[in-house]
């Protein structure tokens, strides 16, 4: 017993000093945020998509979004027919009780306008969201240049 | 106890499956396209991941300028190829780079597996905000998403002819934000003209990668076939 307590403390100090190669989801609470990507295309306005997963027994409202990229908005992507419309959403969005908040391509999503330069795909980008209940998380949303996945999978398209 | 003699019975089996299979033939051949999924019953089956048009559109006439600032009239320069029409805006940041995004993807894709695809393709987009959409702007945007996409732009009364000629939904300014930072309505879906001049097909805002790369995948092999 004596003998294996150094090893342990070893393996401990080894998987607090290794952070994940990669950010891996983000955790506020009951939330866990997946996924952050967003699309910076020529021309000053950014689409930020993600899902939130909310494992408590209460709601919780996504309501702000900060970036040092642009100033941040909510939308919805609404379908009218074969019209589609963009509505500003400054209440934000509900992440329900045991469910998903999905933003994604086509549907609700986040915007950063007033973006200046082009990131490069791959590229970090830090964003602040504030939720109602949770307060404020802070994370990395990495620019991607294309569509992703080669047969279908969009951004925000988590579990 | 007489039992089966196999030779008879091997016979019976036989003509009653050949006899199945004519029936079978006969009542396929007799369908008209169903929007109702059923399951491939060998090649005859096409199914198509864009939505089939219950009508043809006939192919637009219209005249607009292109990212040179030249006139391109677009039934003169697309007639007889496969071309993809799209309807959006630069300051767009979602449905828009969605779109191209994913048709792009599906352009590489298709390059890679049948080389020179590409160039029987054309991907059209006009930009419907005169305000924002300069000649200069919708160029790097497209170029943002990859090689050759044709940028055309107009002023309102070219623009809503273009549009009314495609019978897509008008483009509107909608009311809301300041000069600047304002959101414009528009089509939603991207329209593909086959080499017989009609559209088929249109692609709403689902339509993803793979959807496009196996639809432009057929189209270039096969042709355009009903379902």
């Amino acid at each position: 017993m004596a003998a294996s307590a150094p090893w342990a403390l070893l393996a401990w100090a080894l998987l607090l000093a290794c952070g994940p190669a990669s950010p891996g989801p983000a955790r506020l609470g009951d939330l866990t945020v997946h996924g952050p990507v967003l699309v910076v295309p020529p021309g000053g306005n950014a689409a930020l998509y993600l899902s939130v997963h909310n494992r408590g027994s209460e709601a919780d409202r996504l309501i702000g979004l900060e970036s040092p990229l642009g100033e941040g908005g909510w939308h919805r992507t609404v379908r009218e027919g074969g019209r589609v419309r963009m509505v500003a959403a400054p209440e934000g969005f509900e992440v329900p009780a045991g469910g998903h908040l999905r933003l994604s391509p086509g549907g609700d999503h986040g915007m950063l306008t007033g973006v200046r330069g082009l990131p490069t795909p791959g590229q970090r980008v830090p964003v602040a969201l504030r939720f109602a209940r949770a307060g404020e998380l802070r994370l990395e949303a990495e620019v991607v240049g294309q569509a992703a996945g080669g047969d279908g999978a969009g951004y925000g398209d988590h579990p | 106890m007489t039992s089966w003699s196999p030779i008879p019975v091997l016979g019976f089996t036989l003509l009653a499956a050949a006899w199945a299979g004519v029936g079978c033939d006969r009542g396929l051949a007799g369908e008209s396209g169903s929007t109702a999924p059923e399951p491939a019953m060998g090649r005859r089956r096409v199914i198509w991941q864009g939505r089939v048009l219950p009508a043809p559109l006939a192919r637009p006439s219209f005249e607009l300028r292109d990212t040179d600032g030249q006139p391109y009239d677009f039934a003169e320069r697309t007639r007889g190829r496969l071309t993809l029409l799209f309807f959006g805006y630069t300051s767009c940041p979602d449905v828009c780079p969605m779109h191209m995004g994913h048709i792009a993807a599906a352009l590489r894709g298709l390059e890679a597996e049948l080389p020179g695809a590409r160039q029987a393709i054309d991907v059209v987009f006009v930009g419907i905000d005169p305000q924002r959409d300069t000649p200069e702007r919708l160029r790097s945007w497209l170029d943002h998403f990859g090689p050759g996409f044709v940028g055309l732009g107009g002023d309102e009364a070219a623009l809503q002819a273009a549009q009314r000629a495609a019978l897509v939904p008008m483009a509107r300014r909608e009311p809301g934000a300041d000069d600047e930072n304002y959101t414009v309505s528009h089509a939603s879906y991207v329209l593909l003209y086959t080499p017989d001049d009609l559209a088929h097909l249109r692609y709403s805002l689902d339509t993803r990668t793979g959807d496009w790369l196996q639809d432009l995948r057929r189209l270039v092999r096969e042709g355009w076939r009903p379902s």
